[in-house]
């Protein structure tokens, strides 16, 4: 029998509104006269636990706990079975007599520590059907350790890429793409910290480490009206918080890095700390590879850090901090560098057990240089971005059918194009710099969440932002009726520090409609519009180190993005199996497009090399998931389309004569599978299986003779595609755990990545001999990839 | 675990991987390829017209595309034109047929080509920019680390930037070397003696061999504005044999849009399949349909102005170097059996 921590403190609770009462009677007309309700917590951390289920069984009505682990729900008198479940926490079942409104606390014991349970998906099972969310997908961080890895690192990204909707260009290309989007359409959050770049050792690792991670939340479509500012998606994650009671160590090495990560009391049940870090030695590896490539050199590292400091009952502050560092030297040629450094301030207080706020100071600051070690032309080229935002969120919870948040923030945004500088005294190359740029973002937001009876919810909400671009800075104007560049400007117009250049604003509706046909069955709706006001500038079919970030501007206008979607979720065999439909279509306004041959890097009126464009998008997910038992996994294929035109009055601008072409992230068939199996002893097998139609790419479509040589024509961009992707990685993971409640003790990990070993193009390119063309495929990962990986525990 | 940390290093010695493979090709409309310009130095102007070749396999290059029969016209700001007459021996050139007719620094040239076919393309009007003198140019034997082709001189430029306006520079740059005989295992004496009748070849002991720059060299002075062009590799002169060198430069000034037509051509023809390279895109000029915006022509109608400098270098140099290294790639019949080598010695050769 587990032991469960269960405090139960029974209290009476009279100032239960009317209005309560009211709408109870309108929805299920019928008469409660007991209330239950309380606080859920973790039992190793004392933080409240969000998102627990809490279900009265013979009712089977249930909901689920807010930010601050609150819940309540109405009963008539009577005698029930409650149970109290979470994604990574044990389930705890409790018989209790309801004659009065009863207050029932609870602490829950992690399940990470629990070995029989492996999910691959963090999302709580009747979440699928019950909630009025869709398109999210929840990480189990916890189960990371033993899904099958390449070099050994264990990747928050790479496992994102095995849920629907979710793509990336290619193997060690950084980023990913959400439903057909840009990877500068994400907003990836690191305890409320935007991180702008999410790329170690040039795109093959995600910088941030998995260890310190608690949760992770990606939203594809329904994003919260809380969060704003780019279009695709939103991807949370937050950090653990240190534990209370003891210290903790524990560490762990693969071929590629090596991680230790520390948590404990500074001062007891008061303030917590957690400190990890990761470090790389790849040189070592790369002194392998054959000559060209030998004197490479790589190296990263990052680190995460996490203060809890616990105010009294009610409040609590955290302070976290974050840092990444990478360079990759090419030979004798040049030096690439980049740093992420941020931190959060977050104050959350509960102020009475229906309003609760949160408040958060951020700082984050993105840098990349490049270094040129050429004789006579060394330089040293700088880009940065800079966001310091204030906000606060308020959450109202009248009652269990009434979520109500409101908030505001406002951020600052520095963007330092680039700047050049010479290198060494003989160099010709002269300092040089593309004006800094500067920008206020505010917003406001409200959302209502209503649960009109057990089967209709709705979700409404609405975000206004405004964001208006600052001084010092020169508007250029250009002659109306030809193709901007620097001779068609006619004047411009200076402005001084501060002064507003350009205001952009709108409204951003976000709206979401369950509709329930019974409890394992429903059909949802969403809606909602983004605005984007930053965009990368980047010529390349991957993010690039040189890509830069750009705020909008007179010329340049925020990208619009709205989203619709459908989709019909049905659980089956007690929440066992979970399966879903969804559609959904994107329309979306001021993308940007590049012009040929334009000049992108340290250009001042950049305008000049870009072209306005617009996007679509739709697609199809198809998923299923089993959830309980020794087997577990997921299985999805997505039918997705994504499409971009470019728009201007100029025909020698246009590409691909201005019609519709397929984005670089069009990849209309993909098909995800992953398996998951406990075999006793601590040992699980687990393996993935992932197929995905090529990603477009433009193949010679004509043949000239220019400057003595022989060259390819391509007349059309994206005409053609690369040959389908598919690959299985294999693991075998052991954790040496007799009981659940060990302290000490280690997961070992060895996982074959492409287990086939199949050459996946990358990419595929055409070399002239004379006078034929000859293709090359390009396969980053072209072989069985092993790697072994540890982590201890003490 | 030490296993494993070796078993994995030996695997990723195989893991990135290029291999050969076979295409779908599709094939576009046809298009019309400008080649060629206007300068400052003395006519006749060269036009080349061609068309783009499809794609019968993708791998395959016709080479019938040559444009007959077309009426080229420079037309520049102050009316005055210039009428191109298509080559006999040479197919798809034509030559301005004034004599007189010399581009001048600062007007504005346009280009108009009437194909026989009907379509009438025009170039977008371009100025003649000034060109700043080359300074000095000058060859350093250097040890290069290339299995095709013996050691040789790297031919260095130094310019001055003028400080007061952007600039925009492409090179060009071809040079000659006279290789001789083998004999021994040596090279022979470099003499051209007369052939002995019946055997056109046995009388040269030496040939001039030609090299000519395939790539394009382009810079921007937009990082270096008004500063020194210094030790700017501009030529490759590879040492077959003992003897001296001949160098010739131009130096093109030319505008931004040609800048950028050529560093597009640049891009384009220099794609490797890195995860940077940039997106493919048509090499789509100045020169377009008068009719039909959407057809444009391929290539590019460039106006420069231009300066030139030559250079002979003398070669001083440690014999037994040079012989053990260019007596790998000098072949055995002597340079006469080389690419392109003639015994006729080319304009600028200094006297022996």
């Amino acid at each position: 029998m587990k032991k469960i921590n269960l405090i139960p403190t029974l209290s009476t609770n009279i100032g239960f509104g009317f209005l309560f009462w009211l709408c109870s009677q309108v929805s299920f007309g019928q008469n409660y006269n007991a209330k239950i309700e309380g606080y859920v917590t973790d039992f190793a951390t004392k933080k409240p636990i969000e998102g627990i289920s809490v279900t009265v069984r013979q009712l089977r009505k249930g909901v689920t706990t807010d930010a601050n682990g609150y819940y309540s729900i109405s009963v008539l008198q009577g005698k029930y079975v409650i149970s109290f479940t979470g994604v990574s926490h044990k389930l705890v079942v409790k018989e209790l007599k309801l004659y009065e409104d009863t207050r029932l606390d609870m602490e829950m014991k992690e399940s990470a520590k629990d070995l029989d349970e492996v999910t691959v998906t963090g999302k709580k099972a009747e979440d699928n059907t019950r909630s009025v969310t869709m398109g999210t997908i929840k990480l189990n961080v916890s189960a990371l350790k033993k899904i099958p890895v390449v070099f050994g690192e264990t990747d928050i990204l790479k496992a994102l890429t095995l849920q629907p909707g979710v793509t990336t260009v290619g193997e060690g290309a950084g980023g990913f793409n959400v439903r057909g989007g840009r990877v500068d359409q994400n907003l990836v959050l690191l305890d409320e910290m935007p991180i702008f770049n999410t790329s170690h050792l040039l795109g093959f690792f995600a910088n941030v480490n998995p260890d310190v991670v608690s949760d992770v939340s990606l939203y594809k479509g329904g994003i919260p009206a809380n969060y704003g500012g780019r279009l695709s998606s939103l991807l949370t994650i937050n950090t653990k918080n240190g534990n209370p009671e003891k210290w903790r160590l524990s560490w762990g090495a693969g071929p590629i890095s090596a991680r230790v990560m520390t948590e404990g009391p500074i001062i007891k049940d008061k303030l917590t700390l957690l400190v990890g870090a990761r470090v790389a030695y790849p040189n070592w590896m790369i002194s392998q590879f054959p000559d060209r490539y030998a004197k490479s050199r790589a190296f990263f590292y990052d680190g995460n850090a996490k203060l809890q400091y616990r105010l009294n009952k009610n409040n609590s502050i955290a302070l976290s901090a974050y840092q990444s560092y990478d360079n990759f030297k090419f030979p004798d040629d040049t030096l690439y560098d980049w740093r992420s450094t941020a931190a959060s301030l977050k104050w959350s207080s509960v102020i009475n057990s229906k309003l609760s706020l949160d408040a958060v100071l951020v700082n984050s600051y993105y840098e990349f240089g490049m270094k040129g070690l050429k004789d006579f032309y060394g330089f040293y080229l700088k880009s940065s971005i800079e966001h310091q935002e204030a906000k606060v969120n308020f959450l109202y919870t009248p009652s269990e059918k009434h979520k109500i948040e409101w908030g505001a923030n406002i951020i600052n945004h520095k963007v330092s194009p680039s700047t050049l500088n010479p290198d060494g005294v003989e160099s010709s190359i002269n300092r040089q710099s593309v004006r800094d740029e500067f920008a206020r973002e505010t917003a406001g937001y409200v959302s209502w969440e209503f649960a009109i009876t057990k089967l209709l919810s709705i979700q409404l909400g609405g975000r206004f932002s405004s964001f208006s671009q600052l001084g010092n800075g020169r508007i250029n104007n250009y002659e109306v009726g030809v193709s901007k560049t620097k001779e068609s400007i006619i004047d411009s117009v200076s402005f001084s520090d501060g002064q507003v250049m350009t205001t952009y604003s709108g409204f951003e509706p976000r709206l979401s409609l369950k509709v329930g046909l019974d409890d394992n069955n429903s059909v949802k709706l969403s809606y909602n519009r983004m605005r984007q006001y930053l965009h990368l500038i980047s010529n390349t079919t991957a993010i690039s180190p040189v890509d830069f970030w750009k705020i909008s501007d007179t010329h340049i206008q925020p990208q619009v993005g709205d989203q619709y979607a459908i989709g019909f979720f049905k659980n089956l065999n007690d929440d066992m199996f979970e399966t879903s439909i969804e559609g959904y279509y994107k329309d979306i306004l001021n993308m940007i497009e590049y012009k040929n041959g334009a000049t992108l890097l340290l250009n001042p009126i950049l305008e000049t090399g870009l072209l306005n464009a617009i996007g679509k998008s739709y697609g199809v997910e198809i998923s299923f998931k089993k959830n309980k038992g020794k087997i577990t996994g997921q299985g999805s294929y997505t039918y997705s389309r994504s499409f971009a035109k470019v728009q201007t009055p100029f025909p020698l601008d246009l590409v691909n004569r201005g019609d519709w072409f397929p984005s670089n992230f069009d990849r209309p068939h993909n098909v995800v599978g992953s398996v998951s199996a406990q075999v006793g002893k601590g040992w699980t097998f687990a393996g993935n299986f992932t197929y995905t139609t090529g990603r477009p790419i433009t193949y010679p479509d004509g043949l000239f003779i220019f400057n003595n040589q022989f060259g390819n024509n391509y007349s059309l961009r994206n005409a053609d595609r690369l040959p389908d992707y598919h690959r299985m990685d294999l693991s075998i993971s052991k954790d040496t755990r007799h009981s659940k409640d060990q302290k000490k003790y280690a997961v070992w990990n060895f996982s074959l990545y492409n287990l086939y070993g199949r050459n996946n193009a990358y990419s595929i390119y055409s070399t002239r001999f004379n006078r034929t063309n000859r293709f090359y495929q390009l396969s980053v990962l072209g072989s069985i990839i092993p790697s072994l990986t540890f982590n201890l525990y003490y | 675990m030490k296993v494993w940390f070796y078993i994995t290093l030996l695997l990723i010695f195989f893991i990135s991987c290029v291999e050969e493979v076979q295409i779908p090709f599709r094939s576009e409309t046809v298009k019309l390829i400008v080649e060629g310009g206007i300068t400052n130095d003395k006519p006749p102007y060269v036009i080349k017209l061609s068309y783009s070749g499809n794609l019968i396999r993708a791998n395959y290059l016709n080479l019938n595309l040559a444009i007959s029969g077309a009426r080229v016209i420079v037309t520049d700001d102050l009316g005055e034109s210039v009428e191109f007459e298509q080559s006999l021996s040479e197919r798809g050139i034509y030559r301005s047929i004034d004599e007189s007719y010399i581009g001048k620094i600062g007007r504005t040239y346009t280009l108009k080509v009437l194909l026989k076919e009907g379509r009438i393309f025009e170039s977008k009007p371009a100025k003649m920019l000034a060109c700043p003198p080359i300074d000095s140019l000058y060859g350093i034997y250097e040890d290069v680390i290339n299995t095709t082709e013996p050691d040789g001189y790297k031919v260095y430029l130094d310019t001055k930037d003028p400080a007061k306006e952007q600039n925009y520079y492409r090179w060009y740059a071809y040079g000659y070397s006279r290789v001789g005989k083998i004999c021994g295992g040596k090279f022979c004496s470099n003499t051209c003696a007369l052939p002995s009748i019946g055997d056109p070849t046995s009388g040269f002991n030496f040939c001039w061999v030609p090299r000519f720059q395939t790539r394009i060299d382009i810079e921007s002075d937009a990082l270096i504005n008004g500063n020194s062009i210094r030790k700017r590799p501009v030529f490759y002169s590879p040492v077959y044999a003992i003897g001296k060198h001949f160098v010739e430069v131009t130096q093109f000034s030319i505008n931004r849009d040609a800048y950028q037509f050529w560093r597009l051509y640049q891009e384009q023809s220099s794609r490797t399949g890195t995860i940077i390279d940039p997106l493919p895109a048509p090499i789509q000029g100045n020169v377009s349909n008068i009719n039909d915006p959407l057809d444009y022509a391929l290539g590019y109608f460039e106006v420069a102005g231009i300066s030139r400098k030559r250079l002979v270098i003398l070669g001083k140099y440690d014999v037994l170097e040079v012989e053990n290294n260019a007596l790998n790639f000098t072949p055995k019949d002597g340079g006469c059996s080389l690419l392109n080598a003639s015994c006729s010695r080319p304009d600028g050769w200094p006297k022996d």
